[in-house]
């Protein structure tokens, strides 16, 4: 299963670049990001080509973190490829609690990040479509 | 020395110094005497190696042991009350120190002194039958509402117990009965001035108002000057403290040189509060409040922890009743939101209960727009972070109604990264206070 990173961070500026920099001095690449945010606190995404070594190298700067298990699966960059993966876990009744894309350009594909409660059953499904779920390695 | 100004008691209020000092002895002997039919009284006088405290002389008031807030919480719920459950009437509350409320009963008497008291301060700065009245405080447990009520019904004001809060409306009856005199805490007041100017009136023109009572909160000159302007009134400063009933204790004269104590119902000490001793006259110190006439529950030299000083010499208004200057702060971190008195203490102990907060907090108090705003940072243990927005919301959420329930005043609560609020050790700040009153 893959994994993503989650950093507690207040919604103010520095923070950021407080995270970005801790990566950069550990020579750790990014993968893929994004934020969800509620006020005055928020909650940065990562994954990064290393991770075990970006959470070590955040935990030990202090940063509240916590790994949390997503899907990853590989879709065709066309019109329609994502409609189905929402569709075919909307026929299923599964919720997609968070989900972003990542574009792959020149393999002309891209991915999906999705977080669900129950992430055996939803890559069950997907294999079954035949869709190649992917590792954080592979982005 | 003529009293120039009119009386409400004028017996009292004219009283020769002689006269007031033989009366607060014999009170004083009285209120020992009450005082030691409580558990909490009779204990406190046999630690101190005094079976049965005997006073001769005003001046050996100061062999007695103080009573602190703490006392009152230890002995709660009725530990210091002296007489039957059914001689008591009514029951106000302020906040602990730390959980437990402390509680004041009254005699239907001692509820009847309080508002006789309250009718000479009101009478003394010109509130008449045909004032109205409209009392925008809190009603309840806090004493600021029913203590004032009572006094103005007394002298025959027509009152309106509008509380405080939805200010269109209160504005709405400036306007449509002509109000004349409010009791209001000073934050809200210039809550209520700003929004008299954004609803476009000219006090002047389209208000009746004449007077506002204003204390619960301590307020500079500045800030009364400019109140006075706002809303074309005269500003009265009032003490009190719900353990001496609430408000009244003392109250300015039309002269508005320091606040009369009523010595003929309150003994006013002023002490040091490191060493305890009671200062010189003149000196800044702490207030100690012992309770002359009180029936149901009499307090011995009180620790009100509320520093200010005597002012010397006698007032032109020819009243003897010591005055007070305005409250100059607090021998204690207690600090005041929205008329309501909080101790960082009590926030702690509910932050202590909640096992997803770390031991570092902070509390910050911001004024916006005429407002008082509080707001509670903290920090979440790493063990909890689950990594998602929503159990982080539940959390904060969580923490907000437990300190709404301990402390009445709805907090901010944020949350914060670990390692960014100064540990408790040392001198550490709890509070950042950025209003300035």
């Amino acid at each position: 299963m893959a994994r993503q990173i989650s950093i507690f961070l207040e919604n103010k500026p520095g923070r950021i670049s407080r995270i970005t920099g801790i990566l950069a001095k550990s020579g750790i690449n990014f993968r893929a990001s994004t934020i969800a945010d509620s006020g005055t606190f928020g909650i940065f995404k990562i994954i990064t080509d290393h991770n075990e070594k970006a959470y070590q190298a955040l935990k030990e700067a202090g940063c509240m973190i916590s790994f949390q298990e997503v899907v990853i699966v590989e879709i065709p960059d066309r019109v329609g490829a994502f409609h189905r993966i929402a569709q075919l876990l909307e026929e299923k009744r599964i919720n997609i609690e968070d989900v972003y894309c990542i574009l792959i350009k020149r393999a002309e594909k891209a991915a999906l990040v999705l977080k669900v409660s129950q992430p055996d059953q939803v890559e069950k499904i997907l294999k079954q479509k035949k869709y190649r779920l992917l590792s954080e390695e592979d982005l | 020395m003529k009293v120039t100004t009119d009386c409400w008691a004028p017996e009292w209020e004219r009283i020769e110094e002689k006269v007031l000092r033989q009366h607060q002895l014999t009170r004083l002997q009285e209120t020992l005497k009450q005082a030691t039919k409580s558990p909490f009284y009779r204990e406190k006088f046999r630690q101190a190696g005094l079976s049965f405290p005997k006073i001769s002389h005003l001046e050996e008031i100061q062999q007695l042991p103080f009573t602190e807030k703490e006392d009152l919480r230890q002995s709660y719920p009725f530990g210091l009350v002296t007489v039957p459950l059914e001689k008591l009437v009514r029951l106000h509350a302020s906040s602990g120190t730390t959980g437990k409320s402390t509680l004041i009963f009254h005699t239907k008497k001692d509820i009847d002194t309080w508002a006789s008291l309250v009718a000479r301060c009101l009478y003394m700065v010109g509130a008449r039958p045909g004032d109205i009245f409209q009392n925008m405080m809190t009603y309840g447990l806090f004493t600021g509402g029913l203590g004032l009520h009572y006094g103005a019904e007394k002298i025959g004001l027509l009152v309106v117990p509008s509380g405080s809060g939805n200010t269109q409306k209160q504005i709405e009856f400036f306007r449509d009965i002509g109000t004349t005199l409010i009791h209001i805490t000073p934050s809200y007041c210039l809550h209520l001035a700003q929004v008299v100017a954004e609803m476009e009136l000219l006090p002047e023109r389209d208000l009746k108002l004449r007077l506002a009572i204003m204390g619960a909160e301590p307020y500079s000159e500045a800030t009364r000057k400019k109140l006075e302007k706002a809303l074309n009134i005269k500003v009265y400063n009032c003490y009190g403290l719900s353990e001496m009933n609430g408000p009244g204790v003392a109250f300015e004269c039309p002269f508005q040189h320091g606040l009369h104590l009523w010595e003929d119902h309150f003994f006013p000490e002023i002490i040091d509060p490191e060493t305890g001793r009671v200062l010189p006259e003149g000196e800044e110190g702490e207030l100690v409040l012992t309770t002359l006439q009180r029936e149901g529950m009499p307090l011995i030299r009180y620790r009100t922890r509320d520093l200010t000083r005597f002012i010397r010499g006698i007032c032109r208004c020819g009243r003897i009743h010591r005055r007070i200057e305005r409250i100059k702060g607090r021998s204690d971190d207690m600090f005041i939101v929205k008329g309501v008195n909080i101790f960082p203490s009590q926030i702690e102990t509910v932050l202590m209960e909640i096992p997803e907060v770390d031991a570092n907090f902070l509390i910050i108090i911001d004024r916006k727009e005429g407002l008082d705003l509080l707001t509670v940072q903290v920090e979440i243990k790493q063990e909890y972070f689950r990594g998602d927005l929503q159990s982080l919301r539940e959390i904060q959420e969580k923490i907000r109604e437990k300190l709404k329930n301990t402390i009445i005043v709805n907090p901010m609560v944020e949350l914060v990264e670990p390692g960014t609020i100064p540990p408790s050790t040392g001198k550490a700040k709890r509070v950042i206070d950025n209003r300035r009153l």
